[in-house]
């Protein structure tokens, strides 16, 4: 066998050699142990080293955020490198759905070498919460601090201030609306629904008498089906938690919204309660129901070539139960500064550029996100580009946030899961919300 | 021991050193580390809450419904997933084994299923048993089983055995492969000789066969037991554990847990419960085929 020749082989390199050998033996081991030991950290001493000769003229920084897979963050990154010599940007774009995974490992290591960090909308509370990203109101210029006032939408600035603290600036924005079939509501004489009641109706009468499904949303056991079940409480007059942090769940107003989405389900698909975003909008772009609850993306899907709805779409805020009144839950992403970063101010610096008018617009245009900059909403570069945009501003101020609690994750899968029993009917809608109000007072406290 | 066995033993131990050294590193010191997390109250969204917490995470386990009930939901998902693959694996093996012409094709088609990356097979399943557009629906109304379409993951008492059903069919052909490699081994003139005594086919099965395969088939159990009972991408995927809990399995409570509450004391305790339950599995297992071996 080979290893057996190996083996004598080496007896005999060992009875010949044995004086040098056990020098070597020594330098071996020093070498191996050195290899295993510093071999990762090598590299970073020397690096670190680096950092510290040029740390005079400039600051490395790092911006991590989802990739938005469109290359619209890196060349804004690299746009900012070329005109700033006092700051180098690395940007780091992680897949959308690891980076809430990947961040909280990072900074329960307390990991320095995140510096901005891309935050979706329900995470910013648990960060700050954690201490694990500094309160940005802090950093900001006075003149960014009268911008953000004066000139932001304020519900995702609501939604990003703690404790009267702003504690990531809010980067572009996202609402959940109701996109509905204009030609399928002239079929029938119908007005675009002002109300939840006359929503539901439409969607009752359209099912049965066009042999389709009536209404679309997300009511998956997920993130989405809080998103979908804040609308229709909000839409009623209820709620989860109100403003003192009381938990609100087992309302007269909570059973009527949960009542009407168990009379919706009956003109949903079979399967409406395993649908996520995509399965709900196949089935809207299909021209297979004529509502459906998405977000703002799917307006572009819907224009687009081998849509089958192109030019029959309309779209309006989610409704309330009364006339005039409507809701819509707050999606969108936004700017922090972690706590472990050792260039603070550089961060700051980058964050305050990025959300400026100009790179708002750049956003808006070519990647196509909701800039929360009011001013942009009536910009013609932006209209002219994206027509739709002006009908979201309206959705938009009305946008109102889930839950804001520390344990956001725990209080949101207490949720999902009542919901999910109420929705699928193994839990009368009585039921489901006692138990979700028992739950949540457990749970917050 | 002679000075020369003393320097080879000496060179064995440098050899293994960088493999202990990375086994110590992946596997031993994060097993110890989530022993003692399990003792602590420690919860990453509270940077106070560091406290040693002695037993009281356990406590919690025994009361906790949802734990029961995704301990429940595991042991259902790998007694079925098991015992059907073992079933069809073997008839997989079989086939394979046997001299039929396509032989060779047999054996690669056979282990397609098994080479797609689980989360891609669970989002192609996911689309499999759409309520509108899955195909599975569209066969079994073409062929008259069901006469509407069914939404197999939206209802509580289907979704499990949907799950277990994508299962079996990706890691079917693993166990056929494992129960391969043992029909291969056995010789084939025992065959040639129960033949000439009259042996029937069935006979040869159950009598030749099955008693030399039986240390393939216990390995291949073993491996499937415990790679089943961590099962995790394909429900993530497919249900996330709903609809309710309907699909909730022990890996996404301990995950969701440990990664979206952060709670990793009492993710830990979850972690430690998983580890204890796959050890007596295991000890089990190695039971029952080192007293085979004997025999």
């Amino acid at each position: 066998m080979w290893f057996q020749k190996i083996g004598k082989r080496s007896e005999e390199y060992l009875n010949t050699n044995r004086r040098c050998l056990i020098l070597k033996k020594y330098i071996l081991l020093f070498v191996v142990l050195i290899l295993a030991l510093t071999g990762c950290a090598s590299e970073t001493t020397t690096k670190s080293k680096g950092e510290k000769s040029k740390k005079e003229e400039t600051k490395e920084i790092t911006f991590t955020i989802f990739n938005d897979g469109v290359g619209v963050d890196q060349k804004l990154v690299d746009e900012f490198n070329k005109s700033h010599d006092k700051i180098h940007v690395t940007y780091r774009p992680i897949a959308g759905t690891e980076l809430q995974d990947r961040l909280i490992t990072w900074m329960a290591a307390k990991d320095k070498s995140l510096d901005v960090v891309g935050l979706d909308v329900v995470w910013t509370n648990q960060f700050a919460k954690a201490g694990w990203i500094v309160p940005i109101e802090d950093y900001i210029s006075d003149d960014f601090k009268k911008e953000i006032k004066d000139n932001f939408i304020q519900a995702p600035v609501k939604a990003q201030t703690i404790d009267k603290k702003l504690y990531a600036v809010p980067w572009n924005t996202n609402g959940g609306l109701i996109y509905y079939r204009k030609d399928l509501l002239k079929k029938y004489g119908f007005e675009p629904p002002a109300t939840m009641d006359e929503l539901v109706q439409q969607a009752e009468e359209i099912s049965k008498k066009e042999g389709i499904y009536g209404y679309v949303g997300q009511f998956k056991r997920y993130e989405a089906i809080v998103a979908n079940m804040t609308e229709f409480f909000e839409a009623y007059g209820g709620g989860i938690i109100d403003d003192k942090g009381k938990i609100i769940v087992n309302s007269k107003e909570n059973l009527e919204a949960l009542k009407t989405v168990l009379r919706l389900k009956k003109v949903m698909p079979a399967g409406a309660n395993t649908y996520v975003e995509k399965e709900s909008q196949e089935t809207f772009l299909n021209g297979s129901v004529a509502f459906l609850r998405a977000w703002t993306n799917v307006w572009n899907l819907a224009q687009a070539d081998g849509s089958k709805v192109k030019d029959k779409v309309g779209m309006i805020p989610f409704p309330g139960d009364k006339e005039g009144k409507a809701v819509s839950t707050l999606g969108g992403w936004n700017l922090a500064v972690s706590a472990y970063s050792e260039n603070k101010e550089a961060a700051t610096e980058f964050i305050q550029w990025l959300a400026d008018k100009e790179r708002q617009k750049i956003k808006a245009n070519e990647g196509g996100r909701l800039p929360v900059l009011k001013s942009l909403y009536e910009d013609t570069d932006v209209t002219s580009k994206n027509p739709a945009f002006k009908e979201f501003y309206d959705v938009l101020v009305n946008g109102v946030m889930r839950p804001k609690v520390a344990n956001y994750s725990k209080v949101s899968d207490i949720i999902q899961n009542e919901m999910s029993l109420a929705f699928t009917g193994d839990k009368t809608p009585e039921q489901a919300l006692k138990d979700l109000q028992q739950q949540l007072e457990e749970t917050i406290k | 021991m002679s000075t020369l066995a003393k320097q080879k033993a000496k060179w064995g131990y440098i050899f293994v050193a960088p493999a202990v050294i990375v086994i110590f590193a992946v596997a031993i010191y994060p097993l110890l580390s989530t022993f003692y997390l399990s003792f602590t109250h420690k919860d990453l969204l509270d940077p106070t809450s560091d406290g040693f917490a002695g037993l009281s995470n356990y406590k919690k386990l025994f009361s906790d419904i949802l734990f029961w009930e995704s301990l429940k939901n595991t042991l259902i998902f790998v007694v079925f997933s098991v015992i059907f693959e073992l079933i069809f694996g073997l008839g997989l093996a079989l086939l394979m084994n046997s001299a039929i012409k396509g032989r060779g094709i047999i054996r690669a088609v056979a282990l397609i299923p098994w080479a797609i990356p689980t989360v891609v097979s669970a989002t192609m399943w996911l689309w499999l048993y759409n309520d509108q557009w899955g195909f599975i629906n569209i066969l079994l109304t073409k062929i008259g089983i069901i006469d509407h379409y069914v939404a197999w993951l939206s209802d509580p008492n289907l979704s499990l055995f949907a799950v277990i059903f994508s299962d079996v069919w990706k890691t079917t052909p693993f166990m056929a492969l494992l129960i391969l490699a043992g029909l291969q081994m056995v010789d084939q003139s025992i065959y040639e000789s129960a033949s000439v005594d009259g042996a029937s086919k069935l006979r040869q099965f159950f009598s030749i066969t099955l008693p030399m395969i039986k240390p393939t088939i216990l390995v291949a159990l073993l491996f499937r037991t415990l790679d089943s009972f961590r099962v995790f991408d394909l429900v993530y995927v497919m249900t996330s554990g709903g609809p309710g809990h309907s699909t909730e399995v022990l890996s996404l409570y301990a995950y969701k847990t440990l990664f979206k509450e952060l709670n990793i004391g009492y993710g830990s305790a979850l972690a430690v419960a998983i580890f204890i339950l796959i050890s007596i599995i295991s000890v089990i297992y190695v039971k029952v085929l080192s007293s085979r071996e004997e025999i």
